[in-house]
């Protein structure tokens, strides 16, 4: 398990600075941002062959930073500006999720769509978590034990 | 076909973005190796005060400035900052866009226009004019508004129109203009900028102990 969680954080961190970097380059941090996407759609996917203790484990502790800080961020109160740079963090931690967010410019609430969007993104990204684990890789034909 | 392959290759999984990461690093380098190789760069002074314990606003609190924002006038700006501040004297900035209204970004709210008032709360304010005609002002003004709810990141590059800070959304409204407020060549742009900008007049400032 301790593998899987520091390839989730390696490749997360390094999408990190990549689309962090890309950014200075407009257009091709939306590139990279779909990449990220699709990276660790499959790397979620791939998950598929684990327990589901060990994937639904794994999930979540690679995914603790952003719980934390979106937690922190909903609640109604702040002590020193702790909820104000919670949400800082978060943006922060989903950095290659940024670029397709600036694509967004509705307002709700007086707030814009994309600050709802990334207080639920560990919401977001569990659901997809789901979707993609939901079925067990099939055994291949060749391996099925034949009962004559 | 391809990208199904690519995709299913773990090793391109683990390694693409380190390597991409590297590629932008030496190309963000080779285009702007004046500015960071200079030590006055923003780069570095973040460095530096994140070094002597400055980190983010500051010490956060309302100070009560009271500084008189009566004779404000559309596209005029205005400056803040808490002491202990990491970014320089300020850390924030707005476009006074009339009626009492000013634009600017926080994280939270994205591109957004709010009451002038709350400019009382820095212990560092200034009020600047841009030596501009009032056309141009205005059109900075309009610029500003069609970007109300975009979104604000800390630490937006200058190039760009769909990711902002405080910073530069007021930096770009001028420069669609033909003013650039921005004296250093740098990859970031910082409120101190304005303040050192020959384009800009101060008004008036305050700076409480």
């Amino acid at each position: 398990m301790t593998t899987i969680i520091l390839r989730l954080y390696f490749i997360h961190i390094f999408g990190w600075l990549a689309v962090w970097l890309a950014m200075h380059y407009p257009g091709l941090d939306l590139v990279l941002a779909i990449m990220y996407l699709l990276i660790i759609s499959a790397e979620i996917r791939s998950l598929r062959r684990y327990a589901k203790g060990v994937s639904c484990s794994s999930f979540l502790i690679w995914q603790a930073p952003g719980i934390v800080f979106s937690l922190i961020s909903s609640i109604p109160w702040s002590w020193w500006g702790l909820k104000e740079y919670s949400f800082f963090l978060l943006q922060f931690w989903y950095t290659p999720m940024v670029p397709l967010l600036s694509l967004l410019h509705w307002t709700i609430a007086g707030h814009p769509l994309y600050y709802y969007l990334l207080l639920g993104m560990p919401l977001l990204l569990a659901i997809l978590f789901a979707l993609l684990v939901r079925n067990r890789e099939p055994v291949p034909r060749s391996s099925r034990i034949r009962y004559i | 076909m391809i990208r199904s392959a690519f995709l299913q290759n773990k090793k391109w999984r683990l390694w693409l973005f380190p390597l991409i990461t590297l590629l932008l690093l030496a190309a963000i380098y080779w285009q702007n190796q004046e500015s960071l190789n200079n030590p006055d760069s923003i780069s570095y002074t973040y460095i530096r005060n994140a070094l002597q314990g400055k980190l983010g606003y500051g010490a956060v609190g309302f100070y009560g400035n009271m500084i008189d924002l009566s004779d404000l006038e559309p596209g005029d700006i205005i400056l803040g900052g808490y002491p202990q501040c990491a970014y320089g004297r300020f850390s924030h900035v707005g476009l006074y866009a009339g009626d009492g209204q000013v634009i600017e970004g926080y994280v939270d709210l994205g591109i957004t226009r709010q009451p002038v008032e709350h400019y009382w709360s820095y212990s560092e304010v200034c009020l600047l004019k841009i030596k501009a005609p009032s056309e141009h002002k205005q059109a900075a003004v309009n610029y500003a508004e069609n970007h109300l709810g975009q979104l604000f990141y800390p630490v937006a590059f200058k190039p760009g129109e769909r990711i902002w800070n405080c910073t530069k959304i007021v930096w770009e409204a001028y420069r669609q203009q033909g003013i650039d407020l921005s004296t250093r060549k740098d990859i970031w742009i910082s409120p101190d900028e304005f303040y050192e900008n020959p384009h800009g007049q101060v008004i008036r400032e305050i700076s409480l102990p």
